[in-house]
């Protein structure tokens, strides 16, 4: 073979070896997609983009103050300065995180006269928070629950269907949010219950439902729990408001409570994220009610399990600060007033907006604003008045046309009921 | 009525959680705790690093903080700055943005993400860890639904140390594609490192059999007392072009066990690629803990992007890395090669805890314990068969 020849066969050669190789590797990556677009963030960047002076944010998730500041809880500040002072070490806590956490957790869901306490029938885990808690849960009962069936109502927060699939569990819908009334469908909730397979799990949110801000109310929960109780379903609560919804943290947990009182058996999310503003610290707890202390034990065990592949044992410092606000006296007080206080700006927010759209000269009946409780409203705006809102007055929320009432301020109410009243008049 | 819960049976306990729990009722005054990898003094005490304490102090009094929620995929400046660390400032590998990080939950959360996304995103079914290898690594696996969990030959327990020709042959038999779980650094539970030669021809099969490295990366720094030389692992890699996780802790390094602060540093092609996966994990975060805690991210990025204080903290561990014996095994772990029934030996007549793989934990060794331990070992090895 000449020179050339050899030249051109050994980079030819060389070609074959190289191109597998990077066809190989591309096959590694060529099926990643880049993935979905997150909606509420989508919303949160469209609003930063704005110039326009009067815009509003009405897509955030977290409670503002009423200059539109995050808001870090007085007795919260107090407790992580005493923490800084107390000199702590970083060890490890166990898989089920810091004891003094979960169980001041699930006296405050409880009550602490609740005999489940003294009977230690809880299965208690210190989480990450209200969605690590989900977590939880989800994996447990995908693992261990007969049923692999848990219902939602519809709707529900964004993220519940895609924890419980992640974790193996399927997902069906019973009938909640009446958007003829902007209220709960009592009617329809109970139809859809009652014919739901005998155990199959079924998720409540304990207060202030997300995205709706319609709650049940009592008798509606008598009601509710007592087709749950014929039907011989697993309630699996949801609690990520508690005390933030109504101001009084006892309130907040009547139905969780009501059903547990009722001998029903119940898993529940705990989050303090809004409720104690630690959201970043990520403080949750999961529990499971069991029939037992012999029963809690096993359970306890194979949640751990559970937990230690998924982060191994929990961060404590915003479990401190909790742990902290709620067992010691004076910090527990200041906290029941700073939490009522969050409550109380949205409630107030709440009557205004109201009483500023009847001043405004809308003839539609807005009652639902101020019977919806908690961090979200759903106004019963259509898209087309949702796009009229983003484009006109600059005020941003998620074309279901839930807005955040966290995002509203003394300041800006007025502007939102001009605002929506001329999109809807 | 039957509990619905009535056919779950107990667990078996976490074998260091257990003796832990153990050793803290035992109330022999002797007791020794030679299990959980954790750091101790001279006075077999827990220690916070100074720089740590600093920037804590500096945090609480800094009310310009808020608790807001931390984006998915961490605080930017963390994810950044823990790069960094792994692969030294200004590597063409961050330069080109091929790297970039994603805040985890602990070396143990970044694991979980990389095996996650791994199984259910590249849908590899196949996953390779070391005989032996830290207890979790196959747990994780398992959780995630790995169909084939396999050992690589590791250990050479008759020679103590690395069964070089056992690791090339096992890997150069796994099915291409095969997810490969390496120890970075200060392989835990054995102590016994690669050489760099050793290394180099391990990465040569894992290229040639287009395997998926995913480096466990631990103990950088808390190794051998320099970032530089317990950080050779990745940038080797990084160097050759490959394409490959890794699962970074500062647990250790950082003292920051309990805030839970981990890495997942993703090296791909190209920095779009990076970008894809990076959005495809952002997307497995949320549907497991929605974001991460922000209080142990928010010291490691304070201490990392400030100079003195990062200087500080090189200082603090060389400090760590000194009090801890070496001799050719490396880093917090030894094996010793004693047996459960010796362990259990161990255990029972000296209240001296160690794991029943025999690995124990050198830096609860102190001046004062570290006679009768080593007294009470000859005696489990000579009285105690294995």
């Amino acid at each position: 073979m000449n020179s050339l020849v050899q030249t051109n066969a050994y980079s030819l050669l060389k070609a074959c070896r190289i191109m597998p190789l990077a066809s190989r590797t591309k096959a590694h990556w060529a099926s990643v997609e880049m993935g979905p677009p997150d909606p509420i963030l989508g919303v949160t960047e469209a609003f930063k983009r704005d110039k326009n002076p009067k815009k509003m944010n009405l897509g955030v998730g977290a409670y503002r103050d009423d200059t539109g500041k995050p808001f870090v809880l007085p007795s919260v500040r107090k407790a992580e300065e005493q923490l800084m002072a107390q000199k702590l070490d970083k060890e490890y806590a166990g898989i089920v995180g810091l004891p003094e956490f979960t169980k001041a957790a699930v006296e405050l869901a409880l009550g602490s006269a609740n005999p489940i306490l003294s009977e230690g029938r809880n299965a208690s885990a210190q989480s990450i928070s209200g969605t690590g808690a989900l977590r939880i849960g989800a994996a447990f009962f995908a693992k261990f629950y007969p049923s692999k069936t848990v219902w939602f109502p519809k709707p529900t927060w964004g993220n519940h269907n895609p924890v419980f699939g992640h974790a193996g569990m399927s997902v069906k819908q019973y009938r909640y949010y009446d958007p003829a009334t902007c209220g709960f469908d009592a009617a329809g909730c109970l139809d859809d219950v009652s014919k739901i397979p005998e155990g199959d799990v079924i998720l409540l949110h304990a207060c202030a439902h997300n995205p709706t801000g319609v709650d049940p109310r009592q008798e509606q929960w008598r009601e509710l729990c007592d087709v749950i109780k014929r039907r011989k379903l697993y309630p699996f609560f949801d609690m990520a408001y508690q005390g933030f919804a109504s101001g009084c943290v006892d309130t907040d947990a009547w139905a969780v409570r009501h059903f547990l009182s009722e001998g029903l058996p119940a898993a529940l999310c705990q989050s303090f994220a809004k409720n104690m503003g630690l959201y970043g610290e990520r403080v949750g707890a999961f529990s499971i009610f069991c029939d037992s202390q012999e029963e809690r034990d096993r359970v306890l065990s194979q949640m751990k399990i559970l937990i230690r592949p998924m982060y191994s044992n929990p961060p404590v410092h915003g479990a401190r600060i909790a742990a902290a606000v709620l067992t010691q006296p004076e910090l527990r007080q200041a906290w029941l007033s700073d939490v009522k206080g969050m409550a109380d700006r949205i409630i107030g927010m709440r009557t205004q907006l109201t009483e500023l759209l009847a001043k405004e000269g809308s003839k539609k009946n807005w009652q639902h604003i101020i019977d919806q409780i908690g961090m979200f409203c759903f106004t019963g705006l259509k898209p087309e008045q949702v796009e009229r809102l983003i484009k006109e007055f600059s005020i941003y929320l998620t074309k279901d046309g839930r807005i955040s009432v966290a995002g509203i301020s003394s300041n800006n109410v007025a502007y939102l009921a001009h605002a929506i009243h001329q999109v809807t008049k | 009525m039957t509990s619905v819960f009535s056919n779950v049976q107990t667990a078996p306990s976490i074998e260091v959680f257990a003796l832990t729990e153990q050793f803290k009722k035992d109330s022999n005054p002797n007791k020794v705790n030679l299990t959980v990898g954790a750091y101790r003094t001279e006075e077999c005490k827990p220690w916070v690093l100074p720089v740590v304490k600093t920037v804590e102090a500096q945090l609480a009094a800094d009310d310009t903080l808020d608790k807001e929620y931390l984006p998915v995929t961490g605080l930017p400046d963390f994810c950044a700055s823990a790069v960094a660390v792994c692969f030294g400032e200004g590597h063409p590998v961050l330069l080109s943005q091929r790297a970039d990080g994603i805040q985890a939950l602990g070396g143990t959360g970044a694991l979980r993400l990389g095996y996650d996304f791994l199984r259910c995103i590249l849908g590899r079914d196949t996953i390779y860890v070391s005989k032996p290898t830290w207890g979790n690594h196959k747990g994780i696996a398992q959780q995630c639904g790995y169909p084939n969990v396999r050992e690589y030959r590791y250990w050479l327990a008759s020679g103590r140390c690395l069964d070089e020709q056992g690791m090339l042959e096992d890997l150069t038999a796994a099915p291409e594609g095969s997810v490969i779980v390496l120890h970075g650094v200060a392989h835990n539970p054995t102590g016994c490192d690669p050489t760099p030669e050793q290394w180099e021809k391990i990465l040569a099969v894992i290229k040639q059999r287009n395997l998926f490295p995913l480096i466990d990366l631990a103990y950088q720094g808390f190794a051998s007392g320099d970032l530089d030389r317990d950080g050779r692992v990745p940038r080797l890699f990084a160097d050759h072009n490959m394409e490959f996780f890794v699962a970074q802790s500062f647990s250790k390094n950082f003292g920051l066990y309990n805030e839970r602060v981990g890495n997942l540093a993703i090296v791909t092609q190209s920095a779009e690629i990076t970008g894809r996966v990076k959005s495809q994990v952002r997307n497995i975060i949320r549907k497991t803990w929605s974001n991460p805690p922000s209080h142990g991210a928010r010291v490691v990025a304070t201490v990392l992007r400030n100079p003195a204080l990062a200087a500080e903290w090189r200082e603090n561990i060389k400090r760590m890395a000194e009090r801890i014996h070496i001799t050719d095994q490396i880093g917090m772990f030894s094996y010793t090669g004693l047996s459960a029934a010796q362990a259990e030996y161990l255990r029972t007549n000296y209240a001296i805890y160690i794991m029943s793989d025999g690995r124990i934990n050198m830096s609860g060794l102190t001046s004062k314990t570290v006679d009768r331990v080593a007294q009470a070992m000859h005696e489990a090895v000579t009285k105690c068969s294995a």
